[in-house]
């Protein structure tokens, strides 16, 4: 009953989203503040706007919203209220931080968010993987934003307003915007999933899969991308800040295609792809150009059909199959019977994954494309980060079409060389890959989560073609050319039935470790003195005034003779006692 | 009157009845003797009282005392009662169950 009633609501909401997006399409630009209260010189107070961002950012997630919360009709069986009420809750957040204009009610949405993805990532508490993933994603996400609320009262105290709009960096200081911005940056970096704190997203996969594509591929990932476009003009006037952004960028968008190109379970694959395509408009953004923007907020908004319908394709496959690990995949696809029996996923799936790698005529290529196309332009115009962003999202673009296609081939097709593809995924026991599973009830989904997916793909090929084609045709050539180059060995070596997974790959070039030894064994440490000081110092003196008294009462209690003659007489001798010593004192 | 006499006399019946409550096992005895030492602090306010010539404040608390007494005795008897019905005595130093036993 409760469940119904929240499966409702969400699914309302998400639409009531989608309706206000389509009221404020072409109103013009507008401020209301309420609810202001003076502190000392400045104004904290709520702010709410409405602007082409917004409204593009709402319809966004409204699409989105509504896509999972029917998908998670039929996906989800176990604790449905929560779930529901919870995504519902989640995209009332992402809506505050879209619609602020005060920083400070930004930060409430973005906490929410924050609080929200920890508690969905946990919803199968059961696992231990999903309790350990939630707890990484707070206590990474929470860190990072200790730097966003810093850079909230350095910018807003040094330009003496929070009100977005107001926020002029022309009336900034350098030290005081550079030092804001770095730290709002903090806070970005670490919702974003980037370079150094990129290890919580794949860490966030054991989630349910619809909040994978809802929180961890469309929306919440994507808000620091958002805050950033947000105050564009604040992080454009500083030098410093872009340039940092362009090398967490690019380094992350390899790093993360890297480590995608050597995982072996679908939703890590997407999980670190979206890492590497927000760090994709990251680096568009770190150029400083109304260009650069843009692509930015085009790739923002293509990534989102298609990661979201990715991440909905790998839910299915895991509520039909049972995993979505390539070692299990595989099983089912010696016999093509994945593919045929997941009819309408596989060609959903193909079009999302055609769409990532940017095979032309997909949104992904055009939106890519946007992206070269900026960098190109401040590369020509000689400058340096303008040449490392574009040299790093053409490699990148390179190793997505080798991931997609290395992904796309395993799960769905059987590898010719049988006999090199068995134990591909396994290390020892290479007998496993031979059992025969099981095939003759697997069948596509229930058409409430395949409408979905049916939904996002045609999005994920139409998005490309309403910001109107301008394309480029030289750059349009070389990204093809990147993606026959990325994607050419990838068939080659499925073909052979090898998946060379360089180990540095594989362990994700043992960030996690080196995280582990530098934070967490000192913490615990700290923690080991902690309780050491409470039990062996200040548990001492407490264990010893405990045993005094014992002690004394040990002596004490043979006073307690029971004859109240004795009891008497110590009293009167007492009293005359004190009334001598009276006596002696006054006198 | 010197105000030495009553003071005396007060002194005499307070260390009388000290004497029987702490030297007496009987327990009625010793509420006599409480009696005693009650009425001996009464005298001393009285004594006090007609000494200052002012107001009637020691009248009035002796006559309070008088009424706590009668309680007093009232309550006292009923214990003494109860001892008498659950020992079948009124022994003082044999009544001795609250003692400690380690």
């Amino acid at each position: 009953m409760i469940a119904t009633v929240w499966r409702v609501t969400g699914v309302a909401f998400s639409l009531l989203i989608l309706l206000f997006a389509a009221l404020l399409y072409g109103a013009a630009p507008d401020q209301v503040a309420f609810l202001d209260s003076p502190v000392g010189d400045l104004t904290i107070g709520f702010a709410v706007r409405t602007d082409d961002l917004t409204v593009l950012m709402l319809a966004v997630v409204g699409v989105i919203a509504t896509c999972v919360q029917v998908y998670s009709l039929g996906y989800l069986h176990q604790r449905p209220a929560s779930y529901h009420a919870l995504v519902t809750l989640f995209t009332a957040a992402m809506v505050t931080v879209v619609v602020s204009d005060s920083l400070f009610f930004l930060l409430i949405g973005w906490e929410v968010m924050g609080a929200c993805s920890y508690l969905l990532i946990g919803h199968y508490w059961e696992r231990r993987d999903a309790r350990s993933g939630a707890v990484k994603a707070f206590l990474m996400t929470r860190f990072a934003d200790v730097g966003f609320l810093f850079g909230i009262f350095v910018l807003g105290v040094g330009a003496g307003t929070f009100r977005i709009s107001e926020l002029d960096p022309a009336r900034i200081s350098a030290g005081v915007l550079t030092t804001g911005t770095l730290l709002l940056l903090v806070g970005v970096v670490g919702k974003s999933a980037q370079v150094p704190l990129q290890t919580w997203l794949p860490d966030a996969m054991p989630g349910p899969s619809p909040v994978s594509a809802l929180i961890h591929a469309a929306t919440m990932v994507a808000a620091g991308v958002f805050l950033i476009a947000r105050l564009y003009d604040v992080f454009a006037a500083s030098e410093t800040t872009l340039t940092v952004l362009a090398i967490v960028a690019c380094v992350t968008m390899l790093v993360a295609a890297l480590c995608a190109s050597a995982a072996v379970e679908v939703k890590r694959v997407l999980a670190w792809s979206t890492v590497s395509q927000l760090a994709i408009m990251f680096s568009a953004l770190s150029l400083g150009t109304a260009e650069g923007r843009h692509a930015a907020l085009f790739h923002l908004v293509t990534h989102a059909a298609f990661k979201g319908l990715l991440f909905l394709c790998a839910g299915v496959l895991l509520h039909q199959v049972g995993s979505a690990a390539l070692v299990v995949l595989r099983r089912y696809t010696r016999r093509g019977k994945l593919r045929k029996a997941l009819q309408v996923t596989f060609l959903t799936m193909t079009v999302g994954l055609a769409s990532l790698a940017g095979v032309p005529g997909f949104a992904g290529f055009f939106s890519k494309d946007a992206v070269i196309e900026a960098a190109w332009e401040q590369a020509h115009d000689g400058s340096v980060v303008g040449w490392v962003v574009l040299l790093s999202v053409c490699l990148t673009a390179a190793l997505t079409a080798f991931y997609c296609v290395r992904l796309w081939l395993w799960t769905f097709f059987r590898t010719p060389a049988l006999a090199g593809g068995i134990g591909a995924f396994e290390d020892g026991d290479a007998a496993a890959d031979l059992d025969e599973p099981d095939t003759s009830k697997l069948r596509d989904a229930p058409w409430v989560m395949l409408a979905p997916l049916v939904l996002l793909a045609v999005a994920s090929i139409v998005l490309g073609y309403v910001d109107g084609v301008h394309l480029n045709w030289v750059i349009g050539l070389v990204s093809t050319a990147l993606v026959l180059l990325g994607a050419l060995p990838a068939y080659s070596l499925w073909r052979r039935g090898a998946d060379p997974r360089p180990v540095v790959f594989e362990r994700e070039f043992g960030v996690d470790p080196a995280y582990h030894g530098l934070v967490v064994v000192p913490v615990r440490w700290l923690a080991k003195l902690t309780v050491a000081g409470d039990r062996d110092v200040i548990g001492a003196y407490v264990r010893a005034a405990g045993r005094t008294g014992t002690l004394a009462s040990q002596g004490f209690r043979r006073l307690q003779t029971g004859n109240v003659h004795t009891y008497l007489t110590a009293a009167v001798i007492g009293v005359v006692a004190l009334a001598v010593l009276a006596g002696v004192i006054g006198s | 009157m010197p105000l030495i006499l009553p003071l005396l006399l007060a002194v005499v019946l307070f260390c009388i009845g000290v004497y029987g409550v702490l030297a007496r096992r009987n327990v009625i005895t010793m509420l006599m003797s409480f009696e005693l030492m009650l009425n001996a602090v009464n005298l001393n306010l009285v004594a006090f009282d007609a000494w200052r010539v002012d107001e009637a404040t020691g009248q009035t608390l002796a006559i309070f005392v008088i009424t706590l007494a009668a309680a007093e005795i009232g309550l006292g008897l009923a214990i003494v009662l109860l001892l008498f019905r659950g020992h079948g005595h009124v022994d003082a130093d044999a009544a001795r169950d609250l003692v400690e036993r380690p």
